[in-house]
């Protein structure tokens, strides 16, 4: 009945970044009456997994990741309906919640992007709010997606003092005990993180995801 | 030193003229944004194709030609002491210590701890005292002072430090009118700073892909009010804020240079705008910027004939390293780049003499005497191989024969004599033992200790010549505390 080759080609699609394959792999799936939690997790994660992992070995590049990223995200929207529907309306689930931000002031976003794209292929619902944010809008954000994580960026170190401001007003607006912030980008560092009374710091992108992890079983 | 040899190219004439097109038809036909009313403004008025809502400018051909005709093709860079001024595009080529780490390795420890303020201040006075950094620049960013008045912090450890010229950065624009009124108070003020802005340089670099942010136009305009010398360093960063190829990367960084160029030259025409490029690629297995890369080097070169066709200057980066200590990799990274660059002819090496390693994060006492004995080495090549009647010595062959050694000779040794300054390089540190004993009998020391030594000696040793005065000291200590005053508590 159901032919197990169908989730070995979804994940192979994604392994290879084909987004289109996976669109027309999953289409057919889904016609076939297939259950789409189990294409989800079988076909689309099991994929992404596998390149995640290669990615931290080494043995994958960056595009590799990113196209990976793209392809399940092509066939996680397809199935986002019927899964809604099976689930009575609560969708797919996600590790956690996570807002990420380049703080005010700092247009470099590239090493933002890539944690955003590492989170979703980790499972992450992740909010993006993009480059130059001012805090009011993180404020606004935390408050309204009541995310687990909020990670800011900054690569310049004349804007590291915006990752401070932004803490202090997640303080004023009572909202810092809500949400564990983890900081990074290439001027900051641990006792940097320490002195802002972040949560947490990484180095680089795969530091970040493994550190969200962590700041989620303290939870 | 001026280079002798025959230049180093990696672009044909043809490739030039493509590059050059390109650059154009995105500047006319993408456009460069400017997060800047006041910018939009002057550009909208110069000629310019402005999109206020998306802050957008594009650039018709006319107006980027003639900014390049205005920029000047030589800058005089001044220093305290003038024995130290240099001329960039005399044919000279120069080096610079290293920019921005933001952490020290401690090489007997194996630890990196956060950089210090007397990091920053020992950084520079050896810098001062080595005699191939021709120009210093903030070599690293102390963490251990406030970070809303760091910038002063930093100006005020560098201008003690040295009599050679300076590149101050500042962290806001406030912080850059500090810095300047110090700098003009080491040379006694603001009439004085007037007439020779050229003491210090500062600029506003570009964030790939072709954006201006506010903060940099805010500096390009500052110190285009001064006339101070403009630095414009590009840096796309090839597969992330550049398309993949290095051909689009050089172009791309090309337009955003001229962007910037034309706006400098319509705010105050006749600006010194000094083409830089840190351009590099994307490490494609982690998505972290590589520093040390033989694609930087090619494109830096490739950059430098678009800067020499266009008759500027040009301030490539060089000597950097990705490795994350002072080790074989890092030396063969700082020599790879430095020398193909200075043969290159890249008029100033930005980084040349790096001391920093793991791609610009962490400062190394040892590693900046290390590069700085590879711009030693470059220097040798630059000089190249002096051929006339003299140099080939036909007389002397003649004389001396077949079979007989040249040191046999009384008059062939005395040759070696005469010509051993100016055809030998004569290293200090690097070792040339003729025999293993005679090394161990040294202490068995390899380059990075050695190195050690050579810093401990220099930092006991060296004065700046000359020292600031008390009374100048006082008046920059007095900004500092101002701008401590002014700004918020840390």
């Amino acid at each position: 009945m159901v032919n197990p080759d169908v989730y070995e080609k979804i994940r192979d699609a994604v392994i290879q970044g084909n987004p289109e394959e996976v669109g027309t792999l999953v289409s057919e799936a889904l016609r076939a009456g297939l259950d789409p939690v189990t294409v989800l997790k079988n076909g689309l994660v099991a994929g992404v997994k596998t390149v995640g992992k290669k990615f931290e070995a080494g043995e994958l590049f960056l595009c590799d990741l990113i196209m990976a990223g793209d392809a399940m995200t092509a066939g996680s929207e397809l199935l986002r309906g019927a899964i809604e529907q099976k689930t009575q309306g609560k969708g797919i689930e996600s590790v956690g919640k996570v807002v990420m931000a380049t703080v005010k002031d700092d247009i470099h976003d590239i090493g933002k992007n890539i944690v955003v794209t590492m989170l979703k292929v980790e499972g992450w619902e992740v909010t993006d709010l993009g480059k130059d944010v001012p805090k009011d809008v993180i404020i606004k954000k935390v408050d309204e997606k009541k995310p687990n994580v909020l990670g800011l960026s900054a690569l310049l170190t004349t804007t590291m003092i915006r990752q401070r401001e932004a803490i202090e007003a997640l303080q004023e607006a009572g909202l810092r005990d809500r949400v564990r912030v983890i900081i990074g980008g290439a001027p900051t560092h641990e006792g940097w993180a320490k002195e802002i009374g972040a949560d947490g710091w990484a180095p680089d992108a795969i530091a970040a995801v493994k550190k969200s992890k962590d700041l989620l079983k303290r939870d | 030193m001026i280079p002798k040899i025959p230049k180093f190219k990696v672009l044909h004439e043809e490739d030039i003229r493509r590059v050059h097109e390109t650059s154009l038809r995105i500047l006319s036909e993408v456009g460069c944004k400017f997060y800047h009313e006041k910018a939009l403004k002057t550009l909208d008025q110069a000629g310019a194709r402005v999109d206020y809502k998306e802050s957008l400018v594009r650039f018709p051909e006319e107006l980027v030609r003639e900014a390049i005709k205005r920029n000047p093709s030589q800058f005089e860079c001044t220093a305290r002491n003038p024995k130290h001024n240099i001329t960039i595009g005399d044919g000279n080529v120069y080096f610079t210590n290293g920019f921005g780490a933001i952490s020290v390795l401690d090489v007997t420890s194996g630890k990196v701890r956060p950089c210090r303020l007397d990091d920053l201040e020992k950084f520079t006075l050896l810098c001062d005292a080595l005699e191939n950094v021709h120009w210093i620049i903030p070599h690293c960013v102390p963490q251990d002072v406030p970070k809303d008045t760091c910038d002063r912090y930093m100006a005020m450890a560098m201008l003690k430090n040295t009599s050679k010229h300076l590149t101050l950065t500042p962290f806001s624009p406030d912080g850059l009118r500090d810095i300047l009124k110090m700098a003009a108070i080491t040379i006694g003020g603001e009439e004085e700073f007037r007439k020779n802005p050229t003491i210090v340089d500062t600029g506003g670099q570009p964030t790939s892909p072709l954006q201006y942010g506010h903060e940099a136009i805010e500096y390009l305009m500052l110190a285009c009010d001064y006339k101070t010398i403009v630095g414009i360093c590009v840096g796309p960063i090839a597969g992330a804020t550049a398309p993949a190829t290095l051909a689009a990367t050089v172009a791309q960084g090309n337009a955003e240079f001229l962007a910037g160029l034309v706006l400098c030259e319509t705010l105050n025409p006749g600006t010194p705008v000094l083409y830089g490029s840190m351009a590099t690629i994307i490490d494609p297995r982690r998505g972290a910027y590589a520093y040390g890369t033989p694609e930087l080097t090619l494109m830096n070169v490739a950059s430098k004939q678009m800067a020499e066709h266009y008759n500027m200057p040009f301030y490539g980066t060089g000597g950097t390293i990705d490795s994350p200590v002072p080790d074989a990799q890092a030396a063969y990274e700082t020599t790879m780049s430095n020398l193909l660059e200075a043969t290159g002819g890249v008029e100033v090496i930005h980084d040349g003499v790096y001391g920093i390693l793991e791609s610009a994060k962490t400062a190394c006492y040892e590693q900046l005497i290390i590069s700085h004995e590879v711009a030693s080495m470059c220097n040798r090549i630059l000089k190249g191989i002096e051929v006339n009647d003299k140099t080939l010595a036909f007389d002397l062959i003649k004389e001396v024969g077949p079979g007989r050694s040249f040191l046999e000779v009384h008059k062939s040794v005395r040759f070696l004599r005469e010509v051993i300054s100016q055809e030998y390089w004569l290293p200090e540190l690097t070792a040339r033992v003729s025999s293993r004993r005679e090394w161990e009998a040294k202490g068995s020391k390899d380059m990075v200790q050695r190195a050690r030594d050579e810093v401990d000696r220099i930092l006991k040793e060296h004065v700046p010549d000359p020292p600031l005065e008390s009374s100048v000291l006082e008046q920059l200590n007095k900004v500092v505390a101002g701008s401590l005053s002014g700004a918020r508590k840390a």
